[in-house]
Order: C-alpha cells, then sequence, then structure tokens
C-alpha cells in the first residue's frame, strides 16, 4: 500500500499526488464523498461520538446558564479556570489553517494543496470552539456585545488598554477573514458539484452558493487575484491572533505570565498543536475515505518536520523563559520555578515537559514521521501536552501570588471536564458535516497540481 | 581552478580597499585608547556587535537554507559559507573586549555591594563569562568548517550525490540548533549585561533578528557586486534579487514584532527593574533614534518592500540594503550605548569602530569567498529546481 516507498536517503521524495490520476478522476473522486448516498461507517461512528459529546456541551452550557460560573472550579484567586485554558489550547489548534493556506501559498509549497481546504474548516470549527469559551466565562453571556465598541446610552466602552479588548478584536477578524478566505477557495469547487448534482435540490443549494460562476477566463482571473489578496491579508492574522492572545498574560506583572519571549513562543506552540490536530483528523479521514493518492505519506513527512520544527522553537521558549526568571533574581519568579516542578501541580509540569519535549523528538527520524501510527499517537500526545502547558501557564501561576494570604488551589469540577470534553463534541459535529456536505479537498487546485506534475508549469 | 577567476579584479580591489581603510580606521581608533580609554572599550564594543551581525546572519540562513531548500539559497549559498569561515577573525577581534571587559561591564567592579548581582553571580562571573565566550566561537567556528567541508565534499564528486544532501542538512539541524542557543547566550552576555539588573528572555531573538537583516543585505550587495561576472551571473537574475528582498520583508517585519512586543510587554507592566531599560533610551535624546528606528528601520522599508513592483527594481533594493546596514548600526548604537550614557553622547571612536572592524571583517571575507568556485554544481536538489518560467 505504501506506494513510493523509496529509499530514504532518496532526494526524490513520496509524490503529492499518486500517479494514475486524470483531471476528470480528480473531481468525481472528491465529489462523490458529497454527492453518494451511501455514508461510510467511519463516518456515522465519528459524528456519532461527536454527537454524544456536543449533547455532554449543550447538557453543561444549559447547566451553567442556569446557575452561573459557580459551578465551575474557579475561585478567587484562579478566577480563569479552564474557560480560558481551553479556550486558548482551541485557538492555537485554529491557526494551522490560515498558515497552510496563507503562508503555504505565498512560499509555493505544493504539498499544501490537498489539506488545505480541510485545514481551513479545522481552523474556523476551532475558532468557533475557542470564541464561545470567553461568551460563558462571561458571568452574563447574554450582554456579550457589551466588549464591543458601540454608541449607547450608559455610556459603556471598553477599555482599550486591555489586552481582552484586544482580543475581542483580533479572534473576530481572524475568524471572518479565515471564513471569506475558505469560502474564496470553495467557490469554484461549488460550482463543480452544482453540475455534478442530480438531485435538483442540491443543484439549487449548491447552484446558490457558486454564485453564478461560469468558470470563464475573466472569472478565473478576478478569483485568483482575490484569492492572493486574502492570502496576503491572512497572513499577518496568524501571527497577530496568538500574539493578542500571549498579551492577555504577558502585560500583566504576574510571574509565569509576564515574559517577553510570549509572543513568538505562543504563535510557535500554536503552529505545533494545529499541525498535530491536522494529523490527528486526517488520518482516520484519509482512511474512511480511501484517500490515500491524493494525501500521501509526503503530507505527514512535511507536518512532521514542520511539527519537529515548531516544537524546538517551543523549546527555546522554555529555556530562555527558565533562564530569565532565575537570572532576573526576582524571588517571586524564583518561587514560581520551584511551583512548577515540586508543587501541588507538578504531575501536569513533568506531564507537559514529557508531552512537548521529549515525546516530538521522534520526529527526527522519517520512517517515523511516515509511519500512521506512530504519527498518530504523537499528535494526541502533543495536543494534550499543549493543553496542559496552558494549564501550567494560566492555572498554576495564579493559584500562588505575590500574597501568600490569597493563595488558593483550583480544583476542576466536573462541569469543567464535561465543558472541556464537550467542546470536542462541538467540533467533531460541526467537521464531519463538513466532510459530508462540501468537497473537503480543493478539486480546481488538485487539478493545477497535476497538470503541473504532468507538465512542469 | 586559478584564483584570480574566482572572482572578479573589482571585488578583490573592494577587499584590498576594505583592508586599508579598516586599518586605518583601527589605527585612529587605537591613539583613541590614549585619549579616552573607557570610550574606547565602549565603541569598540559597539563596532564589535555590529560586525559579527554578518557571520552570525550568514549562519543562520545558511543552516536554514539547507534544511529548508529554495532557488534563492543556491545562488548565495557561497557568500553565506565564506561568511561562516569568518569567525576565526572575530575570535581574534574580541580579545579587545576582554583586555577592558572591567570598565565594560559593570557588574565585574560594582560601585557598590548590591545582593542581586551574587544571586546572578554564578552566571555573571568572569572565568565563567570567558569560559562560555570560547565555547562560543568553538561551537561557531566548528559548525562553520563543518557546513564548509561538507559543501566542498559535495562539489568533489562527478555525479551529484544524493547523500551530501542529507549530510548538509545533518549539520545543518545540529548546527542551527547549536547557533540559536549559542548565539542568544552570546547577546545576554554581551549586550543584555551591560546593565546587569536588566533582563528580557526575547532579547537574543532581537538581535538575532537583526542579523538576519544584515547578512541578507549584506547578500544582496555581493550579488549586486558579482551580478556580471561569469558563470555566477546566470543565477543572479532580477528574480533572485527579489527574492532576497522578499525575505529582507520578512526580516524587517519580524525585528519590528519582536521589538515592539518586548517594548509593549515592559511598558505595559511598568516594573521598576524592567522599564529603566526603556527609561533611559527614551528620554535624554536617545528617544530620537528609538523614533529613528520606528520610522526608518521600519516603517520606510516596510513600505517600499510591500510592493512587487519595487522589488524587482535593482538598484532601489541595492540602495535599501545599504540604508538597511546603516539602520542596523543605529539601532546597536541604540541598545549599547544608553547603556553608559543618561544623555545622547557621540564620539569619534564610535565612527571609526565599526567602518574599522567592519572593514577588516569584509577583507578576511572576500579573502574566503576567494576559495572556491562560487557556482553549486553538484546539489542534486539544485538541478531539480526547474528554471524559472
Amino acid at each position: 500500500m505504501q506506494v513510493g516507498q523509496t529509499d530514504k536517503t532518496s532526494v526524490v521524495e513520496f509524490p503529492v499526488v499518486e500517479p494514475g490520476h486524470t483531471y476528470r478522476s480528480i473531481g468525481e473522486k472528491i465529489s462523490n464523498v458529497v454527492l453518494n448516498i451511501h455514508t461510510p461507517l467511519g463516518w456515522v461512528f465519528a459524528f456519532g461520538t461527536g454527537s454524544i459529546l456536543l449533547m455532554m456541551y449543550l447538557i453543561s452550557v444549559a447547566y451553567l446558564f442556569a446557575y452561573g460560573v459557580g459551578v465551575w472550579g474557579i475561585n478567587i484567586p484562579v478566577g480563569w479556570g479552564f474557560a480560558i485554558v481551553t479556550f486558548v489550547w482551541w485557538i492555537g489548534i485554529g491557526h494551522a489553517g490560515t498558515l497552510i493556506s496563507a503562508i503555504l501559498f505565498l512560499l509555493r509549497q505544493d504539498w499544501r494543496t490537498s489539506i488545505n481546504r480541510f485545514a481551513e474548516a479545522m481552523t474556523l470549527f476551532a475558532v468557533v470552539c475557542a470564541g464561545l469559551y470567553p461568551i460563558l466565562h462571561l458571568g452574563r453571556p447574554w450582554l456579550f456585545y457589551w466588549l464591543l465598541p458601540y454608541p449607547n446610552t450608559f455610556g459603556l466602552w471598553p477599555q482599550f488598554r486591555s489586552a481582552l479588548a484586544w482580543d475581542v478584536f483580533a479572534v473576530s477578524t481572524y475568524g471572518t477573514i479565515s471564513a471569506v478566505f475558505w469560502f474564496t477557495g470553495l467557490i469554484p469547487d461549488l460550482a463543480g458539484m452544482r453540475d455534478r448534482a442530480k438531485h435538483p435540490m442540491l443543484k439549487f443549494i449548491f447552484g446558490g452558493l457558486a454564485m453564478g460562476w461560469r468558470g470563464s477566463a475573466r472569472h478565473w482571473n478576478n478569483h485568483q487575484k482575490l484569492y492572493l489578496l486574502l492570502a496576503a491579508i491572512a497572513t499577518p492574522l496568524v501571527v497577530s491572533v496568538h500574539t493578542v492572545v500571549s498579551f492577555d498574560f504577558a502585560i500583566g506583572q504576574l510571574p509565569g505570565w509576564h515574559t517577553t519571549v510570549f509572543p513568538p513562543y505562543f504563535v510557535a506552540g500554536a503552529v505545533f498543536s494545529g499541525f498535530a490536530m491536522v494529523v490527528t483528523l486526517l488520518i482516520p479521514i484519509r482512511k474512511i475515505y480511501h484517500l490515500e493518492d491524493m494525501i500521501t505519506l509526503r503530507h505527514f513527512d512535511v507536518m512532521g518536520k514542520v511539527i519537529l520544527t515548531t516544537g524546538l522553537i517551543v523549546a527555546y521558549g522554555y529555556i530562555t523563559e527558565a533562564f530569565i526568571g532565575w537570572y532576573g533574581g526576582s524571588q517571586y519568579e524564583l518561587f514560581l520555578i520551584k511551583n512548577r516542578f515540586v508543587g501541588p501541580y507538578a504531575p501536569y509540569v513533568f506531564g507537559l515537559i514529557f508531552c512537548n519535549l521529549v515525546a516530538p523528538q521522534l520526529l527526527w527520524f522519517k520512517p517515523l514521521r511516515t509511519n500512521l501510527t506512530v504519527m498518530f499517537i504523537l499528535s494526541l500526545v502533543i495536543n494534550t501536552g499543549m493543553w496542559l502547558e496552558r494549564f501550567m501557564i494560566v492555572i498554576i501561576s495564579l493559584t500562588a501570588d505575590f500574597l501568600p494570604s490569597s493563595w488558593a488551589l483550583f480544583v476542576a469540577t466536573p462541569w469543567d471536564w464535561s465543558l472541556l470534553i464537550g467542546s470536542i463534541g462541538l467540533f467533531l459535529v460541526l467537521l464531519f458535516l463538513f466532510v459530508r456536505t462540501l468537497p473537503m479537498i480543493s478539486v480546481f487546485e488538485m487539478q493545477e497540481l497535476l497538470h503541473k506534475q504532468e507538465h512542469g508549469h | 581552478m586559478n584564483q584570480t577567476q574566482i572572482l572578479p579584479p573589482s571585488v578583490s580591489r573592494i577587499g584590498r580597499n576594505a583592508l586599508v581603510i579598516g586599518i586605518i580606521a583601527l589605527a585612529l581608533g587605537a591613539v583613541g585608547f590614549f585619549i579616552d580609554q573607557e570610550r574606547f572599550f565602549q565603541s569598540y564594543l559597539f563596532g564589535y556587535m555590529y560586525a559579527l551581525q554578518f557571520p552570525l546572519g550568514c549562519l543562520g540562513l545558511l543552516t536554514i537554507h539547507h534544511l529548508a531548500g529554495g532557488r534563492w539559497g543556491y545562488s548565495i549559498r557561497r557568500f553565506l559559507e565564506a561568511g561562516i569561515l569568518t569567525f576565526p577573525l572575530m575570535a581574534v577581534l574580541i580579545i579587545p573586549i576582554v583586555v577592558g571587559m572591567g570598565t565594560i561591564f559593570p557588574w565585574i567592579n560594582p560601585e557598590e555591594h548590591y545582593a542581586l548581582l551574587d544571586h546572578k553571580a554564578p552566571y555573571l562571573n568572569v572565568p565563567f563569562f570567558i569560559g562560555r565566550m570560547v565555547f562560543y566561537f568553538v561551537v561557531w567556528t566548528v559548525i562553520g568548517l563543518w557546513l564548509n567541508q561538507q559543501s566542498v565534499k559535495q562539489e568533489s564528486v562527478d555525479v551529484p550525490d544524493p547523500k551530501s544532501v542529507a549530510r548538509l542538512k545533518r549539520a545543518s539541524a545540529i548546527g542551527l540548533i547549536l547557533f540559536m542557543l549559542t548565539a542568544t547566550f552570546a547577546v545576554f552576555d554581551w549586550m543584555m549585561s551591560l546593565q546587569p539588573f536588566w533582563f528580557s528572555s526575547i532579547y537574543g531573538v532581537i538581535y538575532l533578528a537583526g542579523t538576519a537583516i544584515a547578512a541578507m543585505s549584506f547578500s544582496l550587495l555581493v550579488g549586486n557586486a558579482l551580478k556580471n561576472h561569469e558563470p555566477i551571473s546566470e543565477l543572479l537574475t532580477i528574480d533572485l534579487f527579489s527574492d532576497l528582498s522578499n525575505f529582507l520583508l520578512a526580516f524587517v517585519s519580524f525585528w519590528a514584532y519582536v521589538s515592539f512586543s518586548q517594548y509593549l510587554i515592559i511598558y505595559s507592566a511598568n516594573l521598576p527593574e524592567e522599564i529603566t531599560w526603556y527609561a533611559i533610551r527614551g528620554n535624554g535624546g536617545w528617544g530620537y533614534f528609538a523614533l529613528a528606528l520606528v520610522f526608518f528601520a521600519f516603517a520606510l522599508p516596510f513600505g517600499i518592500l510591500l510592493s512587487k513592483s519595487n522589488k524587482r527594481v535593482l538598484k532601489l533594493m541595492v540602495s535599501l540594503a545599504m540604508f538597511l546596514l546603516f539602520m542596523r548600526s543605529i539601532d546597536l548604537f541604540w541598545h549599547i550605548m544608553p547603556a553608559f550614557y543618561e544623555t545622547v553622547s557621540i564620539s569619534w571612536l564610535d565612527f571609526v569602530m565599526p567602518i574599522g572592524l567592519t572593514g577588516v571583517w569584509l577583507w578576511f571575507f572576500i579573502m574566503q569567498l576567494n576559495r572556491k568556485p562560487l557556482v553549486v554544481r553538484r546539489d542534486p536538489r539544485f538541478q531539480e529546481v526547474p528554471a524559472h518560467g
């Protein structure tokens, strides 16, 4: 099955598309995932699991709305509990999509083509999961629009010196641009679906979404210009969102939050976890839909390298943060370092070191990068590690700040856990609905790629 | 191959002139030693950190090129390889800093006793400081030699050898990791410890981002000097210069990003041990330097580099590269000198030192550049890169 498994020292890499495809076969294979009446069992299983977890999420939210945020383990001083930990975790996962779509597009990396649509969709759903958390955390979530600067009779206005207000703009801009970018890429394929669909209802829906796309030269010209422009706009957003999230912590004075390496280190950590999540999801989906010829081992090899690189940048962040913590000589910083390793949450910290620093070193070896069992387990390990990292940053720092009299431990309640696990359900349901209803691989870009492979231009 | 064929006479002449100018400038600087010893060492450190950007930047770019590939790297690979062979020279040139370290670094002979310095003493002490310095140069020199040796080996065969890529990649992966760590701590040692109470975990990255700007601008200028010289002229196309300019855009943006993040984080928290660094650098006339950096080291080059058509005007890019190299000196001056002077203080030594040290470095660089053919012929990946169409 492992076609293209050549001598590992060879510079001839695995192909991005396996040989034997034509323009037509690509189009049919991808659209049939959606248009076929038959639904694979794997999909039913994944969607079913997601739905059960989503139920748990909805129950947790209902209970939260009924009884207030007191149902969580948050207290004074740990006002930012799981909600913010998980918010940062999801928003980090949402970074891979735009990086793959925009930056790799500008860098002309051809391997992005078969995974960009999927990664963008994943980004959108991760942003949905992330964005809900701060709103749920508000206490009075129905007043969330107070976060926006709008003229009102209360004289209410956001505090612009707070990074939390910047977050509102950063995340909503990111969500908007990602959605527009994703939809722009979809238009030609939606028209293709319209033309292939048999059922009049499907024709009507896809036709409406395709917005009159006829594939004329002028359409293509405008489309390509817009796509390039959106890629350029989206590129700084990849960096800005997690930078602003890191400011939520870094501009404060709390030990463990306030360190200048945070912005690039958060961005690297986000890409690290985002790629891990893409790997986690692509491995089963590739199997369910037999997409081995379009999502090849080359993709996993390259993604493994990206994960390794960003993991090393994260390691650089840990090293400089710890060194400067000691070098700065503040007794509070010194206590924080000690508290992380021998304090009540030490198992979390050691878990994080194993997941984020030790385990990813396996990716140095190409046979492991192209071994999907290893990659799948490793991607789960990394995602756990990144959640633990945010736990360390948010919660351990808050439990023990400057004044021992104000210290308190944080103990998560079942509602904390149910909301965390439930949010994975929300994510899975959205993602598998997408896989079933829209082309998850960009047909026209794959056809273009095939053309390039065959003709060299 | 005959030595004289590798570089055109015009470039060899630049090398000789750079040496003459460099030696004259350093001789003038030596006079300064007898006039104002303290200032001599301070300006020397400034000039040294300026010259050091080039080999460090070359090392970073070369290892990234080997790991990531890309058409741009094959054209300037020989420049970068020559750049990383200059570490032995930089190791010799650092001796005056060792001699004058007592006057440069306030933690060595503090005016009064500080408990905080006792805390830092396991790191900030003279033997360990010198030991680290030796270690950094050993690491950089070895990586420089290793990468060059692998590159020579790659060229020494008749048929491109796929294994040579794997070897270069391995050397680069190890090299890049060691480089990031050693260079970070070198910057902590030689620049951050000028104000020993101050600290910032991103500080190493800010300097390293600057080295990338410097090395990329420098490569663009070297490419420009060789653009009519056979056979490398076939690689030095306007597409290449446009690619290099794209990198400049990325590096300028990254430098601005990390510099601004550090500022915003320290400004917002407003902690006394941190904010003093900016308080000095925002007052006493130093604030004008900071503003100049915002407008001329970031906004102006960013604006120019954003336009695709600008990047294809070679003359503009060459001027911009020179301008960026000038702005690097303003940046480093603003980083280093306020540690000694609360109000702006400019001495003639601040001009002769960077000119002298960079001049001597440039001569040494051109000597290294003359050692092997400029065009990469036996890299299997390069042969796969399709002609741009």
